[in-house]
Order: C-alpha cells, then sequence, then structure tokens
C-alpha cells in the first residue's frame, strides 16, 4: 500500500524536499533548535505558516498576533475538512480523526480525487498518504535547519511545483457552470484580498466568496428555469 | 528562541490549526446533509484550488523585476493546463510546469 502511494505522490514530496529545505533555514534562522523545526513542522505542514510564523518572530512581533495570524491562514483547512468529510462516511471515528488531524492541501486534493474515484481508496490509504508527505515535510524543514546555508535551493521554482499540481487538479475534474462560477470568483477574489493586503485570509475567504457566487448563481438558474416551466 | 517561548507560539498555533482540521470532519461525520449543504461542500474543491493557484500566480510586486519575469509563472500555468487537459496526468503537469518554468526562465 505504501508503496502504491509513494508512486502516486513522489513528485510532491520532492517538492517537499525543495520547498521544506529553505523553510528550515529560515526557522533555523530564529534559533530554533532541529528538535523544535521537526516538532512544529510535523504538527503544522503549512508552508506558508511555516514561513509567516518564522517573519513576524524575526521581525519581533509578539507570540499572541503571530498565533493569531498562523490560525487565520490555517482557517482554509476548515473548508477542506468540511469537503472531504462526507466522503469518510463510511469511516470509523478514530480513522476520520486520523485523517482530518493529518490533512495538508496536497494530501486534501489526491485523496479527494481518489476517494471520490472510489477504487482500492478508503480512510487507511488517506491517512498513509497523509503521513508520507507529513513525514517528507518534517525531515526535509529539519535537514534545511541542520545543513544551513550550504544547500541554494531556488524556491520560487520549487514551489511552481505546487502551483502546477493545484491546476492539475482543478483542470482534472469536469467543471459544471458552477465550479466555473465557484473557480473564477474565488481566484478574482484573491486578487482583491491581495491588492486589499489581506494575504493572510485571502485563500479562505476567497473559497467562501467562490462558493456563496455559485449558489447564488444555481439559485438564479433554478428561479429562472421555474418561469419558463410556468 | 527559548524553550518556553517555543512551547506558547507552537502549542497555542498547534491547538488552533488542529481545531480547524478536525472540527468540521466531525461536525459534519454521519449527517444527512441538505441538497444545499451538500452542493455547497461540492463548490470547495475547484474554489479551493483556483484560490490556490490565483494565490500563486497573484503578488501585487509580481511585475516589479520586470514584465517578463512577472509573466513567466503565468505562461507557464497556460503550458501546464494545456498538458492537464490533454493527459490529466499528475505527473506530467508537474514536469511540465518545472519545465516550461526553467526554460521560460532561461529565455
Amino acid at each position: 500500500m505504501v508503496l502504491k502511494i509513494i508512486k502516486t505522490v513522489w513528485p510532491v514530496m520532492l517538492t517537499y524536499v525543495a520547498i521544506g529545505a529553505p523553510c528550515g533555514m529560515i526557522m533555523a534562522q530564529t534559533g530554533m533548535e532541529p528538535w523544535m523545526v521537526f516538532a512544529l513542522s510535523s504538527t503544522f505542514v503549512t508552508g506558508c505558516g511555516q514561513f509567516m510564523a518564522c517573519n513576524l518572530w524575526l521581525a519581533g512581533v509578539p507570540a499572541a498576533s503571530i498565533v493569531a495570524s498562523v490560525a487565520a491562514i490555517s482557517s482554509r483547512f476548515a473548508l477542506y475538512s468540511a469537503s472531504i468529510a462526507p466522503h469518510l462516511a463510511g469511516a470509523s471515528k478514530r480513522q476520520t480523526l486520523a485523517v482530518a488531524a493529518t490533512l495538508t492541501e496536497e494530501a486534501y486534493g489526491i485523496s479527494l480525487a481518489k476517494l471520490i474515484e472510489g477504487q482500492d481508496w478508503g480512510p487507511r490509504e488517506s491517512f498513509a498518504l497523509n503521513v508520507i508527505l507529513i513525514a517528507t515535510w518534517g525531515v526535509s524543514c529539519t535537514m534545511g535547519a541542520v545543513v544551513g546555508a550550504v544547500v541554494d535551493v531556488p524556491t520560487a521554482l520549487a514551489s511552481f511545483v505546487c502551483t502546477s499540481l493545484f491546476i492539475c487538479l482543478l483542470f482534472s475534474q469536469r467543471l459544471s457552470r458552477g465550479d466555473a462560477v465557484a473557480a473564477v470568483l474565488a481566484a478574482a477574489s484573491v486578487a482583491v484580498c491581495k491588492f486589499l493586503g489581506w494575504t493572510n485570509v485571502a485563500v479562505p475567504v476567497s473559497v467562501l466568496v467562490g462558493v456563496a457566487a455559485a449558489l447564488v448563481c444555481d439559485a438564479l438558474a433554478e428561479g429562472r428555469g421555474a418561469r419558463d416551466a410556468r | 528562541m527559548p524553550v518556553n517561548e517555543f512551547l506558547v507560539l507552537w502549542l497555542s498555533s498547534w491547538a488552533a490549526i488542529a481545531f480547524f482540521r478536525i472540527a468540521p470532519a466531525f461536525a459534519l461525520r454521519g449527517r444527512t446533509l441538505s441538497l444545499r449543504v451538500t452542493e455547497a461542500l461540492g463548490y470547495i474543491p475547484p474554489a479551493a484550488f483556483a484560490a490556490l493557484v490565483a494565490n500563486d500566480l497573484i503578488s501585487p510586486g509580481a511585475f516589479d523585476a520586470g514584465l517578463w519575469q512577472g509573466l513567466i509563472p503565468w505562461i507557464a500555468s497556460a503550458g501546464v493546463v494545456a498538458v492537464v487537459i490533454k493527459t490529466k496526468s499528475m505527473l506530467w503537469c508537474c514536469v511540465s510546469g518545472i519545465v516550461l518554468y526553467i526554460v521560460l526562465s532561461l529565455v
């Protein structure tokens, strides 16, 4: 099972190594010991949250503000968790807890696609996938912290692998009119949020905007259909 | 970083992240959801992936280093879209994305 999952996710694992190493280097700059880097990385598993926490710490921001910022940027996990919940209907409490507690963005996308396909994929596979990615991320960050400035990794290039993955997950599904509305409005909302300086909450806010727009679009279409029927 | 300050930062943030990850899955677990809620949950993946792609591509200072530098991720993304439509392969998308990004950076 592990080999089958690794065959599916090795490009993501390579990305985690490439992004995790510089992330670990930045974490080390805050004065974190390697064990701290490993503990934090393998529990947060959110690159942007970790980069943000380190930058704020280095800027001398109080711990309470850092926690609030990390919580704000991590609120998007609530949407992923809500979205994957119906596909874990047959899972036990323990399995649901295991899958939900270890959810990452990339793992969410891959697990959701596999759970919808339904063939040879269940909560156990989703959890194993999450653990493999978390282990990769935690070890990569720790190695980055240990190795320090010896290795120069082009982060922009490395992070584009994740962008490619998200593009693949977006366009590989059959998009209905509502899906297209949700996607376009969410992307437009991200642009607005970023230009307003709301970078920390751009993704979760935009997902809600996209979903709301799609529901409004559906309601308008249903209303028009009912009028035409009359 | 002192250990006590690290523990406060780490455990408080982890608690918030864990809450966001776990609470919705348990709140919705085993419930019969209304049609509207099911529809709304179904719209989360396209909205989330589009938001994540936009979040990676859109930056107010993206063109500060020059027009071409700012356009590289957009052109590479367009190439990845073509690859996903043609192949539907995650592997080929990641490989083509990296290759396109490197080639465009060298132009």
